[in-house]
């Protein structure tokens, strides 16, 4: 009896020694929505499945002077710098080619595609928010959405022009809008700090993206969207630099 | 609204995942030793599971499925690490080594520890402690009798008591 009782102490020693007592937590929620609905939002430029995300991310975690603690209090402030700015600036570069297949966009972002520098600009006018998208091709592309219409240019010319409803923000209001929509396009949004990095990341069928900024010195590091293809991994798109409140440049 | 079937399945599977969150989290954080590693496999699996939502219907024990599949999401993630974790035996652990301070030195223990013993029964405590399962699930997601799942639970046990008590650990 007594050597069952012993051993009856040491299994619970046992089990003791096993059980977990540093067990992380996570903030992870799996959440079913309806089928999301055809708009356009503004970062539906980029259109590898999963990809839009990487603009959003990189306007959210773009933000200068974050003296905050926790990486949504960070993302809300970003969100809010955005929403109060008058306009920011995205420069950023992604492997493209020639969008064929319909007269939606110039370009289709694509593994095999080739590097091209571009610029992203969001202006607030009144109500209105516009954007355009400046590529530096050989024909200096700029795609124009100013809130009506959705013009295309090259060489300074106007070469295409139809109807447009304008630019969205709603999604970028809050963090829950935010989840909201990644939730709706299939997407996960993650949150995780390490040291003073601050990382927010997606995962989509196709391609991960990946933000990282600095906490302390309160700017982006840099914003980099890849996937595998063909056994190895291709980035295809990085956010270089976001600036918020820079004058027009056109 | 009348819900479709397939929208039935994957509010089926988001609620399971929801309810069973934190028990998968911290049984995938104690298989590969990273929580960032554990979310990346519990969002990879997710969408998995997501993506073949019409098979979902055809299953009777989801939460089963869910762990099993975890399982070897995490077993298919440690294969394809290139360097593996180093598990040191037990011969140069200490009492100190009993009481760790962090996560990531608990983690380190416990692989030792788990080390020892056959994947079967390593699995079965694992799916106890780390998982919170009963012993019927248990047998459920390993598709084993339950006295079985209980007698690998207690072998696993006798000889981590064993490896112990010959060290004067305990």
């Amino acid at each position: 009896m007594k050597t069952n009782n012993l051993d009856n102490y040491s299994d619970n020693r046992v089990v003791d020694i096993l059980s977990p007592r540093f067990a992380p937590s996570t903030n992870l929620e799996f959440k079913v929505t309806a089928p999301a609905p055809r708009r356009r939002f503004i970062w539906q430029f980029a259109r590898v499945g999963g990809i839009a995300a990487v603009v959003a991310i990189a306007l959210f975690v773009g933000i200068k002077g974050v003296q905050t603690s926790t990486a949504q209090e960070v993302v809300e402030r970003a969100m809010t710098q955005l929403l109060e700015s008058d306009n920011c600036l995205v420069r950023f570069t992604a492997n493209v080619t020639a969008n064929k297949s319909s007269q939606e966009e110039l370009y289709d972002i694509d593994f095999d595609g080739t590097p091209m520098q571009g610029t992203v600009e969001i202006r607030k006018e009144g109500s209105k928010i516009k954007m355009a998208i400046k590529w530096q091709d050989q024909s200096s592309s700029m795609e124009l959405y100013d809130g009506e219409s959705y013009q295309r240019y090259q060489n300074g010319q106007l070469v295409l022009e139809r109807p447009h409803g304008g630019i969205d923000l709603t999604p970028f209001s809050t963090i829950d809008k935010l989840n909201e929509y990644a939730l709706l396009t299939g997407i996960l949004l993650k949150f995780r700090e390490e040291g003073d990095m601050i990382i927010v990341s997606t995962r989509g069928d196709k391609v991960g993206i990946i933000a990282r900024f600095s906490k302390s010195e309160g700017r982006l590091l840099g914003v980099e969207c890849s996937g595998l293809y063909n056994g190895q991994q291709v980035t295809v798109l990085t956010v270089d630099q976001i600036d918020f409140d820079v004058l027009p440049t056109e | 609204m009348k819900l479709t079937n397939e929208n039935k399945q994957l509010t089926r599977l988001a609620q399971l995942m929801q309810s069973e969150r934190d028990n998968l989290f911290r049984y995938a954080c104690y298989r590969l030793g990273s929580a960032a590693e554990a979310e990346d496999t519990l969002q990879d699996l997710y969408l998995s599971l997501s993506k073949h939502h019409s098979r979902l219907a055809e299953i009777n024990d989801l939460q089963g499925y869910v762990y099993r599949s975890l399982s070897n999401s995490c077993i298919s993630r440690l294969r394809s690490r290139r360097n593996f974790t180093s598990t040191d035996t037990l011969d140069t652990l200490s009492s100190e080594d009993l009481a760790p301070k962090d996560f990531e030195q608990e983690f380190r223990l416990i692989e030792r520890l788990m080390a020892l013993l056959p994947d079967e029964q390593s699995e079965v405590i694992r799916l106890r402690i780390y998982g919170g399962r009963q012993f019927s699930e248990i047998a459920s997601i390993c598709d084993i009798p339950l006295t079985t799942a209980k007698s690998r639970f207690r072998y696993g046990i006798d000889k981590l008591r064993e490896a112990l008590a010959e060290r004067g650990l305990i």
